[in-house]
C-alpha cells in the first residue's frame, strides 16, 4: 500500500494502523465505507480485511438461504437474527438443480449440478462482500450432481457426484491460489459412490453421507491410501438423516421421531438434545440444520394449514447446546423467530449455507 | 499513590524538552521501554522524540491508572487468599469507565494518542484507541468520515455509482 499522507486511508496515520481501525467497524457499515475514497474502496474488497478480521475475532456469520420456487432456483437471501425480514442477494447466473455448495471466507462456492437435466461442471462463486457478486470460477474436471464439497485447511474438496468409475470421482482447489486448478485426488475404487446425500466435517476429516455408507476422506493422510479414505462410523452413518451440521466437534442430524439429535465421535453415540423438545415440533421433513458461530440453528417450512398466506414462512430457532457428558446433551433456545420469505408457498429450500468473514 | 523510596525512577523526556519522572513499574507498562530497560538496567533517563509531552502526560496517565488496578487487585487476591468475583467484575468495569472518559477527546489528540500507543507499544492503550477511532467511524456517512479524519475523495462520479470493477476472484492472492 502506498504510503505517502495524500493516498493513506487516513491521512494522519500510518496505514498499518488504519487498516485495524476498519477491520474492528461491523460488516454492515461496509457497503458506506466504499464511498469514503479509492482506497477505503479496495480495502474493503481485499482478503487482508478478511484475514484481519478474523485474526482480532471480528468476523461476523451470515446465513444465506438458496430458494427454489416452480419458476427460480436460482434466488438467494440472507436471513438476519433479530429482524423478521431478509436480504436480498444477486440471483446465480445459472440454475443448476442438484449442485454441491461450500463457503470459503467471504465467498459461497455453487459445485456442479444439473442445468436442464444434464449434469455439470461449472463452478459458481458468489463474493458475499458489499451486496454481493457471482463470478464463475474454473471448471471442475468432470460434471457434478449431488456431491460432497467441503473446505478445510485453505483447500476446497469435491467428492463424487459422478460416476464412481471416474478418475476424478474426488479433487480438489485452493481457491488463493494465483491461479487456480482443480487436481485429481486417488481414491480407493470400492469407497466410490455416486449421489452424495450430506456431507460434514469432523475433527480433520471430511465425511460424506451416501447410501450404502458413507465415505470419510482425511486430506492429512497419503491419498489414495487406507488411511485417507475409509467409512463413515457405523451409528454415525446409521443416525444420519439427510441434512446434519457440525457444532463445536458434534454432527447434529434429525432422528426418526422427528427430534434433534447430536453425534459425539468420542463416545460414538448419538443423543437427544434435551430441554427442547417440549418447544419444538417434530420434525419428520425438511428440517435445516447450520451452525452460526457456535449456535445451532434449526429452520422449518410452516405447514400451509397453518400458515394461511401464500407465501412462504419459514420458522427458526437458536440452539445453545451443552454437552454435560454422561449427563447428556442440553440445549436452551436463544430465539425463535418466524420470517417470511417473500416466495410462494411451495418453494423448497436447496441449501442453506453459513458464510463468516 | 503512595510509592516505596527503593523504587526506581525513571525520566522521560517528550520531544518538546519536558521531563516526566515515573516509577519504573509504569514506565515497564511501555513494552518499548520496558525492551530499553532490560538491554540497559542503568538507564535512568530515556529521550522519546516522536511524543510531545501533552500525549506523553496521557500514556503516562493511562499506564499509571492501570499498573494502580493491577496493584489493587493483586493486594486484594493476597489478602484474601482469591479474589471475589464480585469484587474483581467491579474494578474491571470502573476501570473501563475509566477508560471510556479518557477517551473523551478530539481526533487529533486520538490520532496522536494511537501513534504514541503504537511508538511505545502500550498494547491496552492501542487497543483502546483504535476501537474509539472505529467507534468513531461507525454510523457516519462516507461524507462524515471524510471530513473527520481529512480524507480527500478521490472517487470519481462513474465510480461513486458503480462500486465493483469486474476483479476476478482468481486474482485475489492470499498475504
Amino acid at each position: 500500500m502506498a504510503d505517502a499522507p495524500s493516498t493513506r486511508l487516513i491521512p494522519d496515520l500510518p496505514d498499518e494502523i488504519s487498516v485495524q481501525i476498519i477491520a474492528r467497524i461491523p460488516r454492515s457499515y461496509h457497503l458506506s465505507l466504499c464511498h469514503v475514497s479509492r482506497s477505503w474502496r479496495s480495502l474493503i474488497l481485499t482478503r487482508l480485511l478478511v484475514t484481519l478480521r478474523s485474526s482480532l475475532r471480528c468476523m461476523e456469520p451470515m446465513l444465506c438461504l438458496n430458494i427454489r420456487t416452480r419458476t427460480n432456483q436460482s434466488m438467494w437471501l440472507v436471513l438476519n437474527q433479530g429482524r423478521c425480514y431478509t436480504d436480498s442477494l444477486p440471483s446465480s447466473p445459472l440454475p443448476t438443480v442438484g449442485s454441491a455448495c461450500v463457503t470459503a471466507g467471504p465467498y459461497i462456492f455453487v459445485l456442479g449440478g444439473s442445468l436442464s437435466g444434464v449434469p455439470s461442471d461449472v463452478v459458481q462463486i458468489l463474493d458475499l462482500r458489499i451486496g454481493g457478486q457471482w463470478f464463475l470460477g474454473p471448471r471442475m474436471s468432470t460434471a457434478r450432481e449431488y456431491a460432497a464439497a467441503s473446505f478445510l485447511n485453505g483447500c476446497m474438496y469435491a467428492i463424487g457426484g459422478c460416476l464412481p468409475s471416474s478418475e476424478v470421482w474426488a479433487e480438489s482447489l485452493n481457491p488463493f491460489d494465483g491461479n487456480p486448478q482443480w487436481v485429481p485426488i486417488d481414491s480407493p475404487v470400492h469407497r466410490r459412490k455416486k449421489k452424495m446425500n450430506g456431507c460434514v466435517m469432523l475433527s480433520g476429516q471430511i465425511l460424506a453421507l451416501a447410501v450404502w455408507g458413507g465415505v470419510a476422506y482425511d486430506p492429512d493422510q497419503d491419498a489414495g491410501s487406507c488411511s485417507a479414505w475409509g467409512p463413515v462410523p457405523k451409528k454415525l452413518d446409521l443416525g444420519w438423516i439427510g441434512k446434519a451440521v457440525v457444532v463445536n466437534d458434534i454432527v447434529y442430524s434429525c432422528d426418526y421421531m422427528g427430534r434433534i439429535v447430536g453425534y459425539d465421535a468420542g463416545m460414538d453415540k448419538w443423543r437427544t438434545v434435551l430441554g427442547i423438545d417440549k418447544n419444538l415440533p417434530k420434525f419428520h421433513n425438511g428440517v435445516i440444520l447450520a451452525n452460526l458461530h457456535g449456535v445451532l440453528c434449526v429452520i422449518w417450512k410452516q405447514r400451509s394449514n397453518e400458515n394461511k398466506s401464500k407465501e412462504m414462512m419459514v420458522d427458526w430457532v437458536g440452539i445453545r447446546a451443552t454437552d454435560f457428558g454422561s449427563e447428556g446433551l442440553h440445549g436452551s433456545i436463544l430465539w425463535w423467530e418466524t420470517v417470511a420469505l417473500g416466495v410462494p408457498c411451495g418453494s423448497a429450500i436447496a441449501h442453506c449455507i453459513v458464510a463468516e468473514f | 499513590m503512595a510509592r516505596s523510596s527503593t523504587e526506581n525512577m525513571i525520566t522521560l523526556m517528550s520531544s518538546d524538552g519536558e521531563e516526566f519522572m515515573v516509577t519504573e513499574k509504569v514506565a515497564r507498562e511501555c513494552t518499548t521501554i520496558r525492551n530499553m530497560l532490560e538491554d540497559d538496567c542503568v538507564i535512568t533517563n530515556i529521550p522519546l522524540p516522536n511524543v510531545t509531552s501533552d500525549i506523553l502526560s496521557m500514556v503516562i496517565e493511562y499506564c499509571m491508572e492501570h499498573v494502580a488496578a493491577a496493584e489493587k487487585a493483586a493486594a486484594e487476591t493476597a489478602e484474601k487468599g482469591s479474589s471475589s468475583a464480585p469484587a474483581a467484575a467491579k474494578a474491571n468495569k470502573d476501570l473501563e469507565e475509566w477508560d471510556k472518559a479518557f477517551m473523551n477527546v478530539d481526533v487529533y489528540t486520538l490520532c496522536d494518542l494511537i501513534l504514541a500507543a503504537n511508538y511505545l507499544n502500550v498494547s491496552g492503550l492501542l487497543d483502546l484507541t483504535i476501537q474509539t477511532a472505529a467507534n468513531l467511524i461507525k454510523g457516519k456517512s462516507p461524507e462524515q468520515i471524510r471530513k473527520t479524519f481529512h480524507i480527500q475523495n478521490d472517487l470519481s462520479l462513474e465510480e461513486e455509482e458503480k462500486i465493483r470493477s469486474q476483479t476476478p476472484w482468481a486474482f485475489e492472492k492470499s498475504e
